[in-house]
């Protein structure tokens, strides 16, 4: 009498548990991230290019063109060094060079990313310079500098997605140059997300 | 044994502060753009070349002459004069040649006439050629592979001793181009010694 009641029970149990209604709800998470890229993009210009007379400057950064086409011309072209499909590298050339010898090199960049950017910092070098500011450059270590740069503008300023800014720089070849030379140097020009950066946040125009 | 789990417990929550920290600084995304930049300096450079001296002695009266040699390095030209006697004309052609790739100017000239004898001319005379120029002058401008042209004039006075060698060293200056500095005043030609 007892197992028939026990077996009762059993299934009893059972076919509650399998009939209890039921319901699940799912949560498909999906986070697609932005890209934070900016790129140089044209007009890439110089003073001195082909069949141009020079450009002098002294040490007030006083400037002028001269009456003879005997350094350069300048070359500036832009690559693609990490092969994403943009130009992050301008390589600057001057030629034929001599102490009072100036030039001005000039490019866009442009946010090609998706998120906005501030144009966080530049270094030459290594050191960290500001808008309008003048460094000299000692390039051979011979304790003299042999070039002076003066970077323009437009630190700090944030890019939207598409945005462009015109950057320039000067370079003048100093007294303490030593002839027949090569010298080299590297501008960084660093971006960073627009919500971490040291420079205000703004709005876009 | 509940000190023992109190510091387990910060020595965790301390890495786990240091963690984040340090994944929020790597997280930050940037972009670096790289502008490399060379500057190929030019060459300033200035050889001298020679050619055949000659004089104003008289037809039958060849006794003297002038010669120039020159340094290994083109840097130095040496003036002989033999058996000179005085109010003899002695002339060395000489060219001063832009062997670099930047034009350059003449700054100065810088006669020194150490023994020579007063009264006495060492000078650089404007090249008699028609058709080459420039002369060779203080303030003349000279485009690499190019040259400028003159003569080297010496004269000796009767002030001048028999079995004597008199020597003098005459120093020119170039300058780049666009760092000439006129002198004031111009200096006559010619500098006598």
């Amino acid at each position: 009498m007892a197992i028939p009641v026990l077996f009762i029970m059993c299934l009893s149990l059972l076919g509650i548990a399998y009939a209890c209604w039921s319901e699940t709800l799912y949560l498909n998470g999906s986070v697609q991230t932005g890209e934070l890229d900016w790129e140089l993009r044209p007009m890439f210009t110089c003073l001195d290019t082909p069949g141009t007379r020079d450009w002098n400057g002294d040490c007030s950064w006083e400037m002028w063109q001269t009456d003879k086409d005997v350094g350069g011309p300048t070359t500036v072209v832009p690559s693609d060094s990490d092969e994403d499909g943009d130009w992050d590298t301008l390589t600057v050339t001057l030629n034929n060079t001599y102490p009072w010898y100036f030039e001005q090199i000039g490019f866009h960049v442009r946010n090609d990313g998706t998120i906005p950017l501030h144009f966080e910092n530049v270094t030459i070098d290594g050191q960290l310079v500001s808008s309008g500011q003048t460094i000299f450059l000692d390039l051979t270590e011979d304790g003299k500098p042999d070039v002076k740069i003066m970077y323009g503008d437009s630190i700090g300023t944030q890019l939207h997605p598409g945005g462009i800014l015109e950057i320039s720089f000067w370079i003048l070849v100093l007294q303490d140059a030593p002839e027949g030379a090569t010298l080299t140097f590297t501008m960084k020009l660093l971006a960073v997300q627009y919500n971490e950066s040291i420079w205000p946040i703004t709005m876009p125009p | 044994m509940s000190s023992m789990i109190k510091k387990t417990m910060s020595l965790f929550v301390l890495i786990l502060l240091a963690t984040s920290l340090i994944g929020v600084t790597y997280g930050m995304w940037s972009e670096a753009l790289f502008v490399n930049v060379t500057v190929k300096t030019g060459t300033l450079d200035a050889e001298w070349t020679v050619g055949t001296g000659y004089d104003n002695e008289q037809p039958g009266k060849d006794f003297s002459n002038i010669t120039g040699t020159l340094s290994p390095d083109k840097k130095t030209l040496t003036v002989t004069v033999k058996n000179a006697y005085p109010c003899i004309d002695y002339y060395l052609p000489v060219d001063i040649n832009n062997t670099g790739t930047i034009p350059w100017i003449i700054q100065s000239f810088n006669f020194v006439s150490g023994t020579v004898p007063p009264n006495s001319v060492i000078e650089f005379l404007p090249d008699p050629a028609p058709d080459r120029d420039p002369d060779i002058a203080i303030g003349v401008q000279v485009h690499p592979n190019h040259e400028a042209y003159g003569l080297v004039h010496v004269h000796l006075s009767n002030d001048a001793e028999e079995n004597a060698q008199y020597t003098f060293t005459v120093t020119v200056v170039v300058v780049q181009w666009n760092e000439y500095t006129p002198p004031t005043p111009t200096p006559t030609t010619p500098i006598p010694v």
